[in-house]
């Protein structure tokens, strides 16, 4: 049996939201769970800094100032290929383009940090080796 | 067989499009808005792909009419393809629809496909 917390310790993750409060909820909350998280406020700083990190796994708002979430979302792909992203984002309309597109999981604001702790976990165990 | 028509007035893309597409689905080809919108009337494809850059209309006024002509009868499938889609042009399609897609070029067939047959299978 895999041990889901040893293969999960020390995932990076990188967010993409500009709302500063719930980007350091959302840090902090899957800083528990042993997750290597950075965020970003500004998606142009953080497209530059995501390269660099090179995270298993991307959370993005959609709707934030200079860049947009599906910006990022194209930019990660192109530049860390299969990670998965995770959309977090009050703009429902969007999720059939996102899911034809490709993104791991769609999130819709509000939403309970566990709900987003639980997608987290999901998407990255789908998405390691060996699984 | 699913009627696709795509409208863009770069032929390579169109063409190559028309021709990827042609297997799976009947497809018909438009190269300006104008062509784009008679060629809705005269073949009433199930799915439309637009580019947003065409002569004498644009992709987006090529939706808007066509759906106002259609006021009342059952509702295509549309997809906006562009290089560079700015805020102004996002902006008119977002309004236009309740699940609004778009992609950018270039847009990877496989994610073509899929966006063509969310129409059929309502994904």
């Amino acid at each position: 049996m895999v041990d889901e917390k040893a293969l999960l310790k020390g995932k990076k993750i990188y967010i993409f939201e500009d709302d500063d409060k719930l980007a350091l909820n959302m840090s902090r909350y899957l800083s528990v769970y042993d997750y290597d998280v950075r965020y970003s406020t500004d998606a142009v700083q953080g497209l530059k800094a995501v390269k660099e990190f090179s995270p298993d796994l991307i959370i993005t708002d959609i709707n934030m100032p200079e860049v947009d979430g599906y910006t990022v979302f194209k930019e990660a792909q192109k530049s860390l290929g299969e990670v998965p992203v995770l959309v977090v984002t009050g703009e429902h309309k969007l999720q059939k383009l996102f899911e034809i597109e490709g993104v791991t999981a769609f999130i819709k604001k509000p939403f309970e940090m566990s709900v987003l702790e639980t997608t987290v976990k999901e998407a990255l165990l789908k998405h390691s080796p060996g699984k | 067989m699913t009627k696709v028509l795509i409208a863009d007035d770069e032929r390579e893309v169109s063409d190559f499009l028309a021709e990827a597409l042609s297997e799976r689905y009947s497809l018909s080809v438009a190269y300006d808005g104008e062509q784009a919108l008679t060629a809705l009337t005269v073949t009433d494809p199930d799915v439309v792909i637009l580019d947003v850059r065409m002569p004498k209309l644009d992709g987006i006024a090529v939706a808007e009419q066509d759906i106002r002509r259609m006021k009342g009868a059952a509702r295509r499938g549309y997809i906006l393809i562009s290089a560079y889609l700015d805020r102004g042009a996002l902006e008119r399609w977002l309004a236009l629809f309740d699940e609004p897609l778009f992609f950018s070029k270039p847009v990877a067939l496989e994610t073509l496909i899929r966006a063509i047959d969310s129409f059929r299978d309502g994904v």
